[in-house]
């Protein structure tokens, strides 16, 4: 995995992005960027299934459909691309292909909840007798399958970042026995902005919750499987310290925020980064299903960019990776099945390159009558800032963006092509704006600045941003 | 300085004056350059940068594959000029700067 970032990092890049952008439901955003960026990197798997989400997002099923479809040879193991095949089906009618992907879903994840109920409707629908959901039948190790598994379906595959609605399900899942079936989850209808998000959450709430519910039962079988192969522990014999080695976390044991089980009021927290306790319970102590799964819950995604206001208080998007929840899921899944390591990334695996834009940008910043810079996305969206001595720089960059629009459009209309760069005169201060592939690279500058030098430096800028921006 | 003195400039394919609401009041353009629909065009991109970025008096320099465009909006209306890239942008920005 670390090989194909360093290969295509670009591609990374516009595939978090979009990512990004759909966990905040910014669905038509994440399908343009992903369009741009396969157009690109036309062999990107990744991307692709994550566009085979958006468009399932979106409502646009046989878009999801045809993408999934596409790379489905590649990714035949990963059980969110079987999950998503199978609610685009069942929308679509086709009960009995849905029927198949959801038996692939629980073929690769017994335990998959969401699948079994939507199996169970389906098979009821057509006629068929119900299959009995076969318990976990571990056959490998969990080194051999990570091993099997391609790399291109161990990123971000279907783990949307955490939404509102998730949180919610726990608390109506833990009244229920585990293993007991219960009412069938219906997926949430794509269309609408509300059940986008729904749609979204869909896959983090019940697998999950199905694997914690099975934890509960049959943690000791796991554990005792796993002790004859020498190949794992189980997280209650594991020290806290020995987990994050293990797993690469990088949070200090003295950073993980104790919490109790989380109650119905929590539900509005933001989710971002919090690490649930990694506790060490007394030995033969059964595993608490309920704060898990809501960590998980919380937790899961994939590797996410968070908004972090600068210093000054000015909204700055920070592109950070968090490092804690992936690992916070990963350990947890260790402990239950295997098979949800699959689509899990790790710290190591997933690294935002928005920190390379840094060292050109410092550059440009340390000329003589430069005031700041930003990247933005032609849309307006703030993508990095470098100026942040101004009191609103978001507004700033939607305005530069409607103007080279304006002017695009313009042009457009006189058959000259798009506005490659242009320099606005403003009073005390000059705007440089030149466009870095989908992003726009804006330069403010002192009046007497020389605009020649400024775009010299800025094109060196540019050559870097279009390898990281796509 | 008026249209006529800038298309004197080597590769300045053509300059004009046009009303803010793009209609053209003066240009001097070589053959196959439509000069109201540059017109039209500079008056747009002058609207878009005073409603954006509310100055008084907009100027801007504009950068296509094909062309560059000086836009300047003065006492007597919108000045625009348009070139190719291999000119003299300098000389011309020079020029334009003289006009109020």
């Amino acid at each position: 995995m670390s090989d194909e970032l360093t290969m295509d990092s670009g591609a990374l890049i516009f595939a978090t992005l979009a990512d990004v952008y759909l966990s905040s439901g910014m669905i038509d955003e994440a399908i343009s960027i992903l369009k741009d960026g396969l157009s690109r990197n036309p062999t990107y798997t990744l991307a692709k299934i994550i566009l085979g989400r958006a468009y399932y997002m979106k409502g646009a099923i046989q878009e999801s459909i045809k993408v999934l479809e596409e790379v489905y040879s590649e990714v035949k193991d990963s059980e969110n691309t079987n999950l998503y095949l199978g609610h685009c089906y069942k929308k679509v009618g086709d009960k009995n292909k849905a029927a198949d992907f959801y038996k692939n879903t629980l073929q690769i994840n017994p335990d998959n909840k969401e699948a079994q109920q939507e199996l169970q409707t389906l098979q009821i629908e057509i006629g068929t007798p119900p299959t009995p959901v076969q318990p976990v039948q571990e056959t490998a190790p969990a080194v051999a399958r990570d091993e099997e598994i391609e790399p291109v379906a161990a990123v971000p595959v279907a783990e949307i970042p955490v939404t509102q609605e998730s949180v919610n399900v726990p608390a109506v899942a833990e009244e229920e026995e585990p293993g007991q079936t219960g009412e069938p989850l219906q997926p949430e209808e794509p269309a609408g902005t509300g059940s986008d998000r729904n749609g979204a959450a869909e896959e983090s709430q019940v697998p999950v919750e199905a694997q914690f519910s099975q934890t509960a039962e049959g943690a000791e079988e796991i554990t005792e499987e796993r002790d004859t192969e020498g190949v794992d522990k189980p997280l209650s014999e594991v020290p806290v310290a020995d987990q994050q080695q293990e797993y690469g976390q990088v949070v200090e044991p003295e950073t993980i925020e104790e919490k109790g089980p989380p109650d119905k009021g929590e539900t509005d927290e933001p989710a971002v980064a919090v690490l649930e306790p990694v506790e060490e319970p007394a030995p033969g102590a059964e595993l608490s299903t309920e704060p898990v799964s809501a960590t998980v819950q919380e937790t899961e995604g994939t590797p996410r960019v968070q908004a972090i206001p600068p210093e000054d208080g000015h909204g700055a998007l920070q592109a950070e990776p968090v490092p804690s929840p992936a690992e916070t899921v990963k350990v947890d899944s260790e402990t239950t099945t295997e098979n949800e390591i699959v689509d899990r990334p790790t710290t190591s695996e997933v690294v935002i390159p928005f920190e390379t834009l840094n060292e050109p940008m410092n550059k440009l910043l340390a000329m003589k009558n430069v005031k700041g810079a930003f990247v933005c996305s032609p849309d307006g969206l703030m993508i990095q800032n470098y100026y942040h001595d101004y009191p609103d720089i978001e507004e700033l960059c939607a305005m530069v963006a409607a103007i080279h629009n304006d002017a695009a459009e313009a042009f457009r209309f006189l058959d000259e092509g798009d506005v490659e760069k242009f320099i606005i005169e403003k009073g005390d201060e000059t705007v440089c704006a030149i466009t870095a592939g989908e992003s726009l690279l804006t330069v403010i500058t002192k009046a007497e600045a020389k605009p020649g030098l400024v775009f010299i430096y800025a094109r060196k800028v540019i050559e870097e941003i279009r390898e990281i921006l796509g | 300085m008026n249209a006529e003195d800038l298309v004197k400039i080597p590769r300045v394919l053509g300059a004009g004056i046009a009303t803010e609401d793009g209609f053209i009041v003066e240009s001097q353009f070589k053959i196959g350059h439509n000069a109201e629909r540059s017109a039209a065009m500079a008056a747009q991109i002058v609207h878009s940068i005073k409603r954006s970025l509310h100055v008084e008096k907009a100027s801007a320099i504009l950068y296509t594959p094909k062309s560059v465009f000086f836009i300047k909006e003065s006492e007597n209306g919108i000045f625009f000029v348009i070139c190719q890239k291999d000119a003299n942008l300098g000389l011309v920005k020079l020029k334009i700067d003289k006009i109020h």
